[in-house]
């Protein structure tokens, strides 16, 4: 009871502002999980004492006489946690050695104001049973709660900050703050699903209302997702209220240095934060926020939010860069960048806002299925960057090196194209195969899928997808069912193998010939109206079998082309024509993003001598002025 | 004195063609030689496909990514083949230092055979040299290093990046400065090596007095020429981004520029050591 009274008091002293504060007339979402927040954060002890009011919804078939809630900060905990002892898999930006550790620990948990169920807390390791991992619990409840029924939880928590790992804690005076509280699992027909907190993996929640108070030092210039809806300035300190409507998490930036850009763009207001030395980096970030609100918008949705931050952190809190959150995401660059260099901060702004998509709209299950958010994302920036500053120069132009954001991918999957494949767990995978298989063989199927389809038949699958399943928790199978009702045909026989195998694909024009038919006299063939018998070899090297076009160039300057299902393990081509073959290539508009190797898609008796000169010319001089850096005696 | 050691050491230098023409064509035909594997491999891989058109044109990074990762065992085995080319060069450079020295040091026309054996007269002095030259990089190293850890220990935790690009900078520049001091002094030990005819610690020690009675003068010689060295090379680059290399022409132009920057910094090398002799023969 004196929980409830003071959470009672802290509730009826937020300003009313904050409860009559409505973004949506209509929710977009189900609203299963709403959270009230008032949390207070130490600078100088990085730490967070918070409470907060949860109202939670069963909204599945079955009643539930628990609740499981994630504590993702505690995977910072001990160096025994799940996350902390896979650190060999590939951590983004991250020493342990170095990094001080942080956690959540839950003072008290009260349910439907009345039952403290703080003792009955009992730890889970649902993936891996290690029982030194914290970043899961299970409650039982008082009651069963029905379908349909709600519940109440009060929580008294208190988070203290890591250096930045994993995209959350501080660095110095910067705090990005994400992952704070405790959150609750999604409960679905088949039970709670509450994964433990993974090296690759990423988040899972059901949507809701969230009205945040917040209180910092004044002198700390403040980001969150939401909108701020009211402000309180006291000697020291500060209190800000946020409110977002239909999200599924909630991330804070402070920092006493940044600056705000605020720009509307396509009717969302995008405010910019950055450091006063990040200042000649400030138009690219609305270039590029612009190019991707629009095509976002007119390719699957137009951005239902109301508002859009950017946080772009100092140098020292890079870690902490390159992340989504709802209605906010965090970016990079440095001081100086070129312009040929898009991966910051073009790429990665483009790229963060399409998890406004993939991720926030399609809240799809980042620990299951990592692919419905990272590979649509990838796919999409990559179409972003491919439009705006070119197919082979979205990525880098600089020192005459020319390079897409597809190139990058490409060589990650042509690497190790057989390790793994996309549709898995996330936590399961091992060294570098999520990146590989989740981003970048995602993407290049996704974009094949595209090229095959056609741009208009891809356009409306995917707008199909977002239609049906937007606020709401998509799987694989979902896609899968929506290409096959849209597509001409059914895509089983591209999209299993692609989502499901560990099959290559690669086309390769193995041999081009020509002669004159053999019994003939040399005047006899001369005479002939066909007396060339054109051969082109095509071989499917790898185990995926896709169909490809065939073009073939004859001495006249004539282009054939052709088609071929791709299912034998080679094809004879065969043109009997007047003219002498010059050239045959398999894919000539490179559409297949997922052939390994592009280079063995032709053959030419005409090869490109200037190639080879220009090369050797530029290597040469290259090695020169390198043995020229050796005369040092 | 500056001035005058200066233009003494470009116009010496620029007499010395013939061994100029020695450093230059042994530079070019180490590095093609040594090239062949690479290039043969990049031949190998492209030969015969049509992506040699678009390769023509522009750089593009997916069929090079392509190239190293098809063809890497190739390119490994290059790159070994390129290091040895690259160690190759820098003995030619040891076994060539004694005649340059010799021809900077007396104002006669250069005799090839002379050359040559006063290039193996001083070989095995100047190869010791090189292993007191090493000794004194790792100085070098060891007082960047200092330096570096000094102005990052006195820049505040948690800097903006401008500040810490400065600073580096600035430990670059401290850096730089080593670094001359290192080429002045062991430059200085080779012409004391050849012109008094002595071991390589006397010679060492000879030069390490010059330095420090003429260390401002010397100092300042030698940073206007890596300055004009560097000034060539900003020039150099900005002229190659002129000529975009689509056509035989073109291509043959920039190669051409380069072969021509090449000799001008080889050029700039000897008026160094030149303009170390005019010190050396003012201090007598």
């Amino acid at each position: 009871m004196k929980i409830f009274l003071s959470f009672l008091a802290t509730l009826l002293l937020l300003p009313l502002s904050l409860f009559s504060q409505t973004i949506f007339q209509q929710p977009l979402s189900p609203r299963i999980a709403n959270y009230q927040i008032t949390v207070r954060l130490d600078t100088e002890k990085k730490l967070l004492q918070g409470e907060e009011t949860i109202r939670w919804r069963n909204h599945t078939a079955n009643p539930t006489r628990e609740l499981q809630f994630h504590l993702y900060m505690n995977a910072f905990r001990n160096r025994e946690s799940s996350f902390l002892k896979n650190r060999h898999l590939r951590i983004r930006r991250f020493d342990v050695k170095t990094g001080q550790l942080g956690g959540v620990d839950i003072k008290q948990l009260v349910v439907d104001s009345e039952y403290d169920l703080t003792k009955k807390i009992e730890f889970i390791h649902p993936d891996d049973g290690n029982e030194q991992d914290s970043t899961v619990i299970r409650v039982p409840l008082p009651r069963e709660v029905k379908p349909g029924e709600s519940v109440e939880i009060q929580i008294q928590f208190e988070t203290r900050l890591p250096e930045i790992i994993a995209r959350t804690g501080y660095s110095g005076d910067f705090f990005l703050i994400a992952q704070w509280f405790p959150k609750l699992g999604v409960l679905e027909d088949k039970g709670w699903n509450c994964h433990q907190f993974h090296p690759n993996s990423e988040f899972f929640s059901d949507f809701g209302v969230y009205d945040v108070s917040f209180t910092l030092p004044k002198e700390y210039v403040v980001g969150a997702t939401g909108i701020l809806v009211s402000e309180e300035r006291g000697d020291s300190l500060q209190t800000l209220l946020f409110h977002a409507e239909d999200v599924h998490d909630f991330a804070l930036t402070a920092y006493p240095r940044f600056q705000k850009a605020t720009r509307e763009i396509e009717g969302v207001q995008v405010v910019l934060l950055y450091p006063p030395e990040h200042a000649g980096m400030v138009e690219r970030y609305f270039i590029a926020i612009t190019y991707a609100l629009q095509d976002f918008g007119s390719w699957y949705l137009p951005y239902p939010y109301p508002n859009l931050t950017l946080v772009d952190p100092p140098i020292y809190g890079m870690n902490a860069g390159g992340m989504e959150y709802p209605c906010f995401i965090t970016v990079g660059s440095v001081w100086g960048m070129p312009k040929g260099f898009k991966l910051l901060p073009e790429e990665v702004t483009v790229h963060e806002f399409g998890h406004q998509y993939f991720y926030g709209i399609l809240a799809n299950n980042e620990f299951e299925e990592a692919w419905l958010d990272e590979g649509f994302t990838s796919y999409a920036t990559t179409k972003v960057l491919d439009k705006h500053f070119g197919k082979h120069t979205s990525f880098l132009t600089l020192g005459g090196i020319l390079m897409g954001d597809f190139d990058h991918q490409k060589k990650t999957y042509m690497e190790h194209p057989k390790r793994d494949y996309i549709v898995k767990p996330s936590w399961k995978f091992e060294l570098g195969d999520y990146g590989r298989m989740v981003y970048s063989k995602a993407m290049l199927t996704l974009m094949t899928l595209e090229n095959y389809l056609g741009e208009d038949t891809m356009g409306k699958i995917m707008k199909t997808y977002f239609q049906r399943w937007k606020f709401k928790h998509p799987h694989t199978q979902d896609f899968i069912d929506i290409v096959n009702e849209i597509a001409p045909e059914n895509m089983d026989w591209f999209l299993k193998p692609a989502l499901y195998g560990t099959e290559v694909l690669d086309y390769e024009v193995y041999q081009i010939a020509y002669r004159k038919t053999k019994s003939l006299t040399k005047e006899q063939a001369d005479s002939l109206e066909q007396p060339y018998n054109n051969s082109v070899t095509v071989l499917r090297r790898g185990e995926f079998v896709f169909p490809v076009e065939l073009r073939v160039v004859f001495d006249n300057g004539d282009t054939l082309t052709t088609h071929w299902d791709g299912k034998e393990r080679y094809k004879i081509f065969h043109f009997q024509r007047p003219e002498k073959l010059v050239s045959a290539c398999v894919d000539p508009e490179n559409k297949i993003y997922l052939d390994i190797n592009w280079t063995n898609n032709s053959r030419t008796f005409r090869q490109n001598e200037l190639a080879f000169q220009k090369h050797w010319l530029a290597s040469l001089s290259l090695f020169q002025n390198f043995l020229l850096s050796l005369f040092t005696f | 004195m500056i001035a005058f050691s200066m233009k003494s050491g470009l116009q010496r230098g620029w007499q010395l063609k013939r061994i100029l023409a020695i450093f230059w064509l042994g530079n070019l035909l180490i590095a093609a030689l040594f090239l062949r594997p690479y290039t043969r491999s990049f031949y190998q891989f492209f030969k015969y496909r049509l992506v040699t058109d678009q390769l023509a044109r522009q750089n593009l990074y997916t069929y090079f990514a392509e190239f190293y990762h098809y063809m890497k065992p190739a390119v490994e085995t290059a790159r070994l083949t390129l290091n040895l080319g690259g160690l190759l060069f820098f003995v030619l450079t040891i076994l060539l230092s004694g005649g340059l020295v010799y021809y900077l040091l007396n104002r006669e026309e250069v005799q090839l055979r002379t050359f040559w054996s006063q290039c193996g007269y001083f070989l095995g002095r100047m190869s010791r040299l090189v292993l007191l030259s090493v000794l004194l990089f790792l100085t070098v190293v060891l007082l960047s290093g200092i330096v570096f850890a000094l102005i990052f220990w006195i820049l505040p935790e948690h800097s903006p990046e401008n500040q810490m690009f400065w600073a580096a900078v600035l430990g670059a520049v401290f850096t730089l400065f080593f670094l001359i001091l290192y080429f002045i002094v062991l430059d200085l030990s080779k012409v004391y090596l050849v012109r008094n005819d002595s071991p390589v610690v006397p010679a060492f020690r000879h030069a390490l007095r010059l330095f420090g009675k003429q260390f401002g003068k010397l100092l300042v010689t030698y940073a206007l020429f890596y300055l004009l060295s560097a000034a060539l090379f900003g020039f150099s680059f900005w002229l190659h981004s002129q000529v975009p290399g689509n056509s035989g022409w073109q291509i043959a132009v920039g190669f051409a520029l380069t072969q021509i920057f090449l000799v001008l910094q080889f050029w700039f090398k000897f008026a160094r050591i030149g303009a170390l002799v005019v010190y050396t023969q003012n201090a007598e």
